[in-house]
């Protein structure tokens, strides 16, 4: 069945544009809010998020990821979507966007929408459109799914305001991390136009927490909290600096995910880097690790990289990185040590930590409850004690325990050391108990627990 | 009155595979007043007859269940308790152990307070975590996995072989999210339907005789078609890699998922 949509194009024509326009976006989650049914409109969403299928590219699809357009008057040297580029172009109307919004959810493709955008005129045209999308999808279609929602910088406060209470989350990208990056690759983009809407959603958080404590059928503001993403590898920054960044980001800005997205080579471009070995994925994969580490682990940017070491291993995870520098304060005993201390443990996450304080109020844990609690001792072995004793004699010495943590690497991936690309790592790199299927997000997916 | 001899031996309660089955087995247990030690339960026939250990099978009875989950309910935490429902869907015979231990292990309060799943040295509780998490797990991925096709008459059908008898929890996950919807979920499996008329209670149809046929409407193929062009168009080139994507969706899963089926043959 073929159908003539406005512009004289299909809609599968459109979707086709339209989607692989978006699919440079990392954010797929559709996690942090818990909807129940209404019992009379269609939707619901799930606090853990949910994934309904996975691209040939191993990322999780949980939410129909496209663009309102690809026009665009900027020019930012590294977007397929450039105004300098000559590609096809297409523009949803919002019904368009409805319709398919709610046939995919009522057949359970999807959790919800990712509705990002070219530059269509102006920032506040773009925002409105953004709006009256959501609003016919939230009031007419009745659509209680996730929302996902891009802010365009530089748009009336106001537009960005009103569209804050119809989406879950909204993100405004970074996209490079310091404002020279910014400077060199997207003219017309300022590192303080996209700071402004991003402060101002923040603003808009608080303020909704202070109306929700006190009237609890306020309309919720973006309760799914605020994104970005940061391009990896298009300009020179260390992973030091893009570290840092996002740590920031997360202090002063409050965020709920920074996104790391490996560069991808598009334009023909004297100002873009080469990149001969494809995109730098094992990088955004080590950023992905060390911002779990700042999230859930209580590390600092600063521990983990300095400025006479400003990137990342390429052997170790960030955390391994670490516990080898400072041998100093290891082997830690699993029956006495603090939670946060087991939680600085390679080869111990935050579910098996939770679980061996826990258990350990009982009795004495010996090495085959620590793997029953999910331990992976493989990796731990080197850095504890249990009752006092190692699991085997061990040497505390770095160049010892290095060979020995990335032997197992270079032998199960069957290559030379310095060729272990990201995509054998990642054949592997199942560090810590296989998760739950909580994890959704391409980062996420691939880290399990550190 | 039992003699001393006989308590040594083991007692093995053969149990109805059901929810039903295993808690009334749960209550027998109690009733007979030994030590729980010496009494196991097995959902399902025996195996194999072992030495020194009698057999006994348990008619599954309403109200002596419905004791037991009473009891459940008020004396577990949220968590367990979700935790012993989700144990009793995995397709082995264990279970009801798993069940019966965790249930004495809760009861006799020597875990002091806060969930029994925190005592994975115990190895039943340890049998039940890892029977509910799988169970979890594969409920939490059918959330997402199952795809619905309309069919003529507007209403939605979905098939599923979950390893887990989930069937109930996927219906009143889909109840709740599609409540204008009507729709079928059907287990190929234990040829069993989950029926959500809308806006209406959903409630368990066992199939009988043949499979049911069914013709689907004529936009299904239009809206299964873009979301194929969606799901390909949406992968990057450059980050190919089909490992990954196998390991997050096993191929399992895919014979019902119409991104990896070429038209809606069910
Ligand atoms: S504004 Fe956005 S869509 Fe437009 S060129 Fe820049 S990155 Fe691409």
């Amino acid at each position: 069945m073929e159908r003539l949509e406005s512009g004289g194009m299909t809609l599968m024509e459109k979707l086709h544009i339209l989607s692989d326009a978006a699919k440079y976006d990392a954010a797929c989650t559709s996690s942090g809010v818990e909807r129940k049914g209404s019992g009379r409109d269609m939707g619901s969403c799930a606090a853990c998020g949910i994934c309904h299928s996975f691209s040939a590219d191993g990322r999780c699809i949980s939410l129909l990821k496209i663009l309102l357009t690809n026009e665009c008057v900027y020019d930012c040297r590294y977007c397929i979507n450039r105004r300098s580029n000559d590609v096809r172009r297409a523009t949803f109307t919002p019904e368009e966007v409805c319709d398919l919004t709610m046939q995919f959810y009522r057949r359970n493709y999807i959790e919800g929408l990712f509705l990002s955008s070219g530059i269509l005129q102006s920032p506040d045209y773009t925002m409105e459109l953004l709006y009256r999308t959501l609003y016919l999808l939230r009031e007419r279609y009745r659509f209680r799914g996730y929302i996902h929602v891009k802010a365009i910088p530089g748009a009336d406060a106001r537009l960005i305001q009103m569209t804050g209470y119809l989406a879950d989350r909204m993100s405004v990208n970074l996209e490079l991390p310091t404002a020279e990056g910014l400077r060199a690759l997207a003219p017309g983009k300022h590192r303080r136009n996209i700071l402004t809407p991003m402060r101002q959603i923040q603003n808009g958080i608080d303020a909704n927490r202070g109306e929700l404590a006190l009237y609890r059928n306020a309309p919720r503001f973006v309760s799914g909290g605020q994104s970005t993403q940061i391009i990896v590898g298009a300009t020179p920054e260390s992973d030091y600096q893009i570290l840092n960044v996002a740590e920031s980001l997360y202090e002063k800005f409050d965020l709920k995910r920074v996104f790391y997205s490996a560069f991808i080579k598009v334009n023909e471009d004297k100002a873009l880097p080469a990149l001969a070995g494809g995109p730098p994925l094992l990088r955004e994969h080590r950023l992905y690790q060390a911002d779990w580490l700042l999230r859930f682990y209580g590390f600092k940017a600063g521990e983990l990289l300095d400025e006479k070491r400003p990137f990342f291993n390429i052997l170790l995870d960030p955390k391994e990185d670490w516990a080898l520098r400072h041998l100093e304060v290891f082997p830690v005993e699993v029956n006495k040590a603090p939670y946060e201390q087991l939680l600085r443990v390679p080869g111990i996450g935050v579910r098996s930590a939770k679980r061996i304080v826990n258990a350990r109020r009982l009795g004495v844990l010996d090495f085959t409850t620590l793997k029953k609690l999910g331990v992976v001792l493989k990796r731990a072995l080197y850095f504890i004690t249990c009752g006092g004793r190692m699991m085997y004699k061990t040497k505390m010495e770095e160049d010892y325990i290095l060979r020995n943590l990335t032997a197992d690497t270079g032998k199960r991936a069957g290559i030379a050391t310095e060729e272990v690309s990201y995509r054998q790592l990642s054949l592997f790199d199942d560090n810590g108990l296989a998760a739950r299927p909580v994890a959704e997000d391409g980062g996420k997916a691939l880290l399990g627990e550190l | 009155m039992e003699t001393a001899g006989r308590e040594n031996n083991i007692l093995v309660l053969l149990c109805e595979d059901s929810a039903e089955g295993i808690f009334t087995g749960v209550y027998e247990a109690y009733a007979l007043r030994r030590p729980h030690a010496s009494i196991r339960l097995r959902a399902g026939a025996a195996e194999q007859f072992s030495l020194f250990t009698e057999y006994r099978e348990v008619r599954p009875d309403r109200e002596k269940a419905d004791k037991v989950i009473r009891t459940l309910k008020s004396r577990f935490c949220e968590e367990d308790y979700e935790a012993l429902w989700l144990a009793l869907t995995a397709p082995v015979p264990e279970k009801a152990q798993a069940v019966y231990g965790s249930v004495v292990w809760g009861l006799s309060g020597s875990g002091g307070t806060g969930s029994i799943l925190r005592h994975l040295t115990d190895p039943d509780v340890y049998s039940l975590m890892t029977l509910s998490r799988n169970a979890s797990g594969e409920l939490h991925h059918l959330k997402g996995f199952t795809r619905f096709s309309e069919l003529r008459n507007g209403l939605l059908l979905a098939v599923v072989e979950p390893r887990n008898a989930i069937l109930p929890m996927l219906a009143a996950h889909f109840a709740d999210r599609l409540p204008g919807e009507s729709f079928l979920l059907y287990d190929k499996g234990r040829k069993q339907y989950a029926a959500h008329p809308a806006g209406q209670d959903w409630f368990l149809v066992n199939e009988e005789g043949e499979e049911k046929r069914f013709l689907f409407s004529e936009e299904e193929s239009y809206y299964s078609e873009l979301f194929r062009q969606f799901c390909h168009s949406i992968s990057i080139e450059e980050r190919k890699n089909m490992v990954l994507q196998r390991n997050m969706l096993p191929l399992r899963f895919r014979t019902h998922m119409t991104e990896f089926t070429k038209s809606n043959e069910k």
